[in-house]
């Protein structure tokens, strides 16, 4: 008898895979999601990277953020499963089946689910992770490398986070079962959802957070002495998200309805009115997905700031291959002839050529330390590698008089011919790796969305067309109504996203900053990013739409 | 001259596979004058359904012509199949098929704005066919918040909207119980008296009591046919439930002895 409630819940999910797979897709998702996530918040490795502390917190701020999204996305798409489920439940009490045997089948039903999504979503987690660390280090070679392996801490930070979910979600199935009576359970999905009303309240919340979230991202000076409030603004933000999809988008749409002229016609007719019902459910994925993309925006931009950026960088911290003081010289230009000299056969024994010697302008530092000839300072420009410049630097011997006369200067190199610019690389390659890697989690997260998004819609507008072909709408219409449909809800997030990615324009270049990359850089590789990303996203559109289509049009 | 003529019409579903052709229409032959009001009758399996469907422009015939006011419907295009099915014909379903995103005023005006009508004459069309069926409270309401009979009512409004040459209506009482039933077949005997050309597909002797001719089909052919002629309802409903058991008793084929 026991194992009948467990087979019969098996059945159903078998029955029901229809809503169940892109449920369990999406689980599986998140939970690889969070996974990475959390595992990337552990890893020793970023610990050991210059500013590493900081990432660190960053990303374990993210990993926190990651939950509350993962917690409402997914509670959302399961009180949209259960709903549909309803009829059913209503015929096994019609069957003779009591409460209690009910609940141990929806407690099974909703087991099964979360530890097929949970096992599978660690498992992919873990596998992806792995493939995408070694493509990455075969792409960008050694200095970039990180230890990746299994994390059991995310692992168990994991298993809290959907054990925490699966306890609310089990909550909420069966006080949905016990709530309802058995006349309106039978009538279940085809009862029909009410026409939402546009709530201003929401409206202004959701404006309101906004700006608070944006308010702070713009006006905080010190961003790494801030960072919890840099958390506060993107939780403010994505509040204001989520508020202003839920309730902007029916305010949107209510407009549209209002306007008669413009209602009354195909374009906007079925795709406003089928949009307006189930917008409570659209707008958790879409709020979603404008999460997302906002998050690989900001990543993205960043690193290819980092990547495109780095040379830059590197000169300006390394202005020449080899900087000579000349401390208390006091016939410049033939201690110079000097250093020339000396150069040119160091650099004869390392094989490459000395390209130009001149004064450079003293900085800061040498001010500081009361330098006031202004002459006393001389870069050197040489040809060719890294490893050439440093083995010339170490044969370079100063303050030896080999025949050549000096003045009583006392000559130091005050910077060694590029000998930090390998460490540099490293620093950058590390930072780029990671900014890569989390894209690349992000993109996949966010195409998989837009996916479940559109096959889950598809499943629930079928009866729709089938529907409106019978009282006479052509194929060609179907797919021009579907397709303003489709646009309107899917180019929202996208337009949302780079609104967001406009405000953390300023957090992006202080991060950068640090790093010595100038804010010309980050402006134009944000640009590029949110170009490259429209176009990815229209082509990922272009292709789910096609998915949507077969599903509604099966005949 | 006739409104719809049906010549010959024969229907063979293959299966996926090749193997095994069933025949769902043998040979159908018969034509609608205008302004009549047709009943077909036939048990389950008959081909009812699939001749409704070919009626419907949604599936195609095998061989045989469709005629409808001169136009052939057997080699019309998918693209042009759905403008036809708009303009044309009026359908009223069994499970009523009303979007539960439409407000009944909007469900009734969904072929309109498929048809790109301009919104200001929308209203005008609307407000005299909501009175004649009684729904003129109801415009506002969802589909779920109204009763079975009311929702056939506004799908038969969806229907009429468009002014169509046919009405077409598969087992339209079947969901209903028999007041709403009754009041329903009322409507559509309203609808007929004031010119309109109905065609309904039933097996409810109820049903098609109400029409003025009857056809019967089994097994893929047309079996029989009854005029109501001056007789009353009740009469009418008698001669069918008489036919019915012929058939059932396995009864003479007597089509060519009425025609």
């Amino acid at each position: 008898m026991k194992g009948l409630y467990k087979k019969l819940a098996f059945q159903n999910l078998l029955k029901n895979k229809n809503v169940y797979l892109p449920y369990i897709m999406a689980q599986t998702l998140m939970v690889a999601l969070f996974y990475n996530l959390a595992s990337l918040a552990g890893n020793t490795n970023i610990a050991s990277l210059p500013g590493g502390a900081s990432i660190q917190q960053t990303l374990s701020y993210g990993t926190m953020i990651m939950a509350l999204f993962v917690m409402t996305f997914l509670f959302y798409v399961n009180s949209f499963l259960i709903k549909q489920r309803k009829k059913e439940y209503g015929l096994y009490k019609v069957l003779g089946m009591e409460h209690r045997h009910l609940k141990k089948v929806v407690f099974y039903e909703t087991c099964m689910a979360n530890i097929v999504s949970f096992v599978l979503g660690i498992l992919s987690g873990v596998v992806f992770s792995g493939l995408l660390y070694m493509i990455l280090l075969r792409v960008m070679g050694e200095a970039a490398a990180f230890v990746f392996g299994v994390s059991s801490n995310a692992i168990v930070s994991s298993f809290f986070l959907f054990g925490f979910l699966f306890l609310i979600v089990l909550a909420y199935n069966l006080r949905q079962l016990k709530r309802v009576n058995l006349r309106e359970m039978l009538q279940g999905a085809a009862q029909g959802e009410r026409e939402p009303k546009s709530k201003k309240g929401m409206v202004a919340f959701g404006v309101i957070s906004l700006a608070i979230g944006y308010g702070i991202a713009l006006l905080v000076q010190n961003v790494f002495a801030s960072l919890f409030l840099f958390f506060v603004a993107a939780i403010f933000v994505i509040m204001g998200t989520y508020a202003l999809f839920t309730a902007g988008s029916i305010f949107f749409l209510k407009k549209i309805k209002a306007d008669e002229k413009r209602f009354y016609t195909p374009r906007f007719f079925t795709a406003v009115s089928g949009l307006l019902h189930r917008m409570k459910q659209n707008a958790a994925g879409l709020a979603g997905i404008c999460v997302l993309s906002t998050m690989i925006l900001v990543t993205c931009s960043v690193s290819a700031a980092v990547y495109f950026g780095q040379e830059q960088a590197i000169s300006k911290t390394f202005p020449s291959d080899i900087i000579v003081n000349m401390n208390n010289s006091t016939d410049s230009d033939k201690d110079m002839e000097y250093v020339k000299a000396q150069v040119e056969l160091a650099a004869q024994k390392a094989g490459i050529s000395v390209e130009d010697v001149s004064f450079a302008p003293l900085d800061d530092v040498d001010k500081d330390m009361g330098a006031v000839n202004e002459k006393q300072k001389v870069k050197i420009a040489l040809s060719g590698t890294d490893e050439q410049k440093i083995k010339c630097g170490s044969e370079l011997k100063l303050n030896e008089d080999g025949g050549h006369t000096y003045s009583s200067a006392y000559f130091f190199c005050k910077q060694d011919p590029r000998e930090g610019a390998p460490s540099y690389r490293a620093m950058y390659g590390g930072l780029l790796f990671l900014g890569v890697f989390m894209g690349v989690i992000f993109m996949t997260a966010t195409v998989l969305m837009i996916y479940y998004k559109q096959i889950s819609e598809g499943y629930e507008d079928r009866d729709r067309y089938v529907i409106m072909r019978k009282v006479g709408m052509s194929s060609e219409e179907v797919k021009a109504s579907i397709q303003s449909q489709i646009l309107l809800v899917f180019f929202l997030p996208l337009a949302m996203a780079a609104v967001h990615i406009l405000a953390a324009t300023k957090v992006m270049a202080k991060i950068c900053g640090i790093m010595s990359i100038g804010l010309g850089t980050v402006v134009l590789c944000t640009l590029g990013t949110v170009l490259l990303f429209s176009l990815i996203y229209i082509v990922v559109y272009r292709q789910t739409a096609n998915v949507y289509y077969t599903i509604v049009d099966r005949h | 001259m006739e409104l719809l003529k049906v010549e010959q019409l024969k229907k063979i579903y293959t299966t996926r596979f090749g193997g095994n052709n069933v025949q769902a229409l043998r040979e159908i032959t018969f034509s609608v004058e205008p302004g009549e009001y047709v009943a077909i009758m036939g048990e389950s399996g008959s081909g009812k359904t699939t001749l409704l469907n070919i009626l419907a422009t949604l599936d195609k015939p095998t061989e045989g012509n469709l005629l409808l006011d001169g136009k052939d419907l057997g080699k019309i295009s998918e693209k042009n199949a759905a403008k036809f099915r708009r303009e044309q014909l009026g359908f009223v379903f069994q499970e009523f098929n009303l979007l539960d995103t439409l407000s009944v005023k909007d469900n009734i005006l969904l072929p309109l704005v498929l048809s790109g009508c301009p919104q200001s004459q929308m209203m005008a069309r609307l407000k005299p066919i909501a009175n004649r069926l009684h729904i003129t409270e109801l415009l506002e309401k969802y589909p779920y918040e109204v009763s079975g009979g009311q929702k056939q009512r506004t799908a038969i409004a969806r229907a009429l909207i468009m002014d169509p040459k046919l009405i077409l209506a598969d087992e339209p009482t079947g969901a209903l119980d028999s007041h709403a039933a009754m009041q329903l077949l009322e409507v559509f005997g309203e609808i007929n008296r004031d010119g309109q050309t109905v065609l309904m597909v039933t097996h409810s002797t109820e049903a098609a009591s109400h029409a003025k001719r009857v056809l019967f089909i089994k097994d893929g052919i047309v079996y029989h046919q009854l005029y109501r002629g001056e007789h009353s309802r009740e009469e009418m409903y008698q001669m069918i439930t008489n036919v019915l058991t012929a058939i059932a008793t396995g009864g003479e084929r007597k089509y060519e002895r009425t025609i």
